[in-house]
């Protein structure tokens, strides 16, 4: 089951901050279906933002203050993201650490959050946006199909 | 054994009977033993079981059709028949026949047969190439006799099977004198494959894996061997295990953490807006400080007292524009 197109919309409209495109487009998706190319996208394009930010040359000091600088933009992000969670999934992504023993919704949670705090940071034109999004669906159905 | 006693299976037995009986082997049976064994041979072969004089026996052979062989069904030449007439073309059976009793007769000593003089076992084995190892050395010709182990363990196999002994590490060969074997190698071709099987006398293990480039039948045709997986991560791509690490550290499927996810994409909208704003906090500098020079500013008294001035001025101002438009008016 590869990602849709509508999946991909999707995850555009959150990233490009259009709140109302993203909240019409999500209620269209078919939850089965996103519960794996929905959410193997949203991994992907995890993944690839955080190696896009910092590659192989980056100190644990990177990553602490990023998470803290993410928290210290909103009350409500303070809250929902748990700084050690952000900092394992980031080191997982980058192939320094495990996220063994975290619940799949602290993994779920934290890396939505994740995902678009570095894409704000980003500051990505369409044409950025839409190749970060072919790069990112193109590694999700690799791990689909894996 | 004489002359006369016809070779009969044991002769021409198939590689089988020759591990059939291992213990007899082993204990390094006498001589004199040897009839009773030809005896319970000759059964297997439909012989008689009683000592039969050349006459008795011609008699018998002539009378029974020749013995067929269980893998081909050609005819079992006699096995007393001469081996330069079988070389020449005569019986193909014969012709083999004839190396596989000077083999025995190397791998069993006295329990050999005898059937062949010196002049006719020659003309065999030069009929018949040595038989070569795996390595490509000669393990064991004819005229290279096994030598048997001190504790009378017999390292024997069938024509198609060679043996050596394996001690060590080191490199073994059959004419090393003195070197107890510990193992046995048995090495088989069929078909161009090879096969190499170790005994220590009670258990069996296979030879040596073959190399990897050994493992390919050829351009277009599949491997008879597929490669491990450890060969299958050995050359993976560099793409395909970014993948796998999110696959397994990241990636979370499931309609409870889409939910989760849907309900964190409404609070990550945060990001996109303003910073907060705060008051502008500076570090002082390290060092000698010097302040900037202090203005006061205008508190409720000096204001009404400017304004007062203000008033004060303004009124004059109307006074004397009132007195020199009445004095000039007036004149006018």
């Amino acid at each position: 089951m590869p990602v849709t197109d509508d999946q991909v919309a999707t995850l555009r409209a959150l990233l490009a901050n259009d709140r109302d495109r993203h909240e019409r487009l999500r209620a269209g998706l078919d939850r089965a279906e996103a519960g794996k190319g929905y959410m193997a996208l949203i991994a992907a394009s995890f993944g690839e933002a955080a190696l896009r930010r910092f590659g192989s040359d980056y100190t644990q000091a990177d990553i602490i203050t990023f998470v803290a600088s993410l928290r210290a933009r909103s009350e409500r992000v303070s809250e929902s993201l748990d700084p050690e969670v952000a900092e394992r999934m980031l080191n997982a992504a980058l192939g320094s650490a495990s996220t063994q023993g975290l619940s799949r919704e602290a993994k779920a949670g934290s890396q939505i959050l994740l995902l678009v705090g570095l894409i704000a940071d980003e500051h990505l034109d369409d044409p950025g946006l839409d190749a970060f999004l072919a790069g990112a669906r193109k590694l999700a159905d690799q791990i689909l199909g894996g | 054994m004489s002359a006369d006693t016809p070779a009969s299976a044991d002769t021409v037995k198939a590689p089988r009977a020759d591990h059939a009986q291992p213990a007899e082997r082993d204990r390094g049976q006498p001589a004199e033993q040897a009839p009773e064994r030809q005896h319970s041979d000759a059964g297997r072969s439909e012989q008689p079981a009683h000592t039969l004089n050349r006459a008795d026996y011609n008699a018998a052979r002539h009378a029974e059709p020749p013995i067929r062989g269980q893998a081909d069904g050609k005819d079992r030449g006699p096995a007393d028949a001469p081996a330069p007439a079988a070389a020449s073309g005569g019986d193909r059976r014969a012709e083999h026949a004839a190396p596989r009793q000077a083999h025995d007769a190397g791998t069993r000593g006295p329990q050999g047969t005898e059937t062949l003089n010196r002049a006719d076992y020659n003309a065999a084995r030069h009929a018949e190439p040595p038989i070569r190892g795996h390595d490509g050395g000669t393990v064991r010709t004819p005229d290279s006799p096994v030598r048997q182990p001190e504790d009378g363990r017999a390292a024997e196999g069938n024509s198609e099977l060679s043996t050596r002994a394996v001690e060590g590490n080191s490199p073994a060969t059959e004419h090393d004198a003195g070197i107890r074997p510990v193992l046995t190698h048995f090495h088989t071709e069929f078909k161009g494959h090879s096969t190499d099987l170790y005994t220590d006398g009670t258990r069996w293990a296979s030879g040596d894996q073959p190399r990897r480039q050994d493992l390919s039948a050829g351009r277009g045709e599949i491997p008879e061997r597929l490669p491990t997986g450890e060969d299958l991560v050995e050359t993976a791509g560099e793409e395909s295990s970014v993948a796998e690490r999110f696959r397994r550290e990241v990636y979370e499927e499931g309609e409870d953490v889409f939910d989760v996810v849907e309900t964190n994409a409404n609070d990550a909208y945060d990001f996109f807006s303003p910073p907060p704003t705060g008051s502008h906090e500076a570090t002082p500098p390290a060092g000698p400080y010097f302040s900037a020079q202090q203005h006061p500013g205008v508190d409720v008294g000096t204001g009404a007292t400017a304004l007062f001035a203000l008033g004060l001025a303004i009124d004059r101002v109307a006074t004397w524009t009132m007195q020199h438009w009445e004095k000039h008016g007036e004149g006018h």
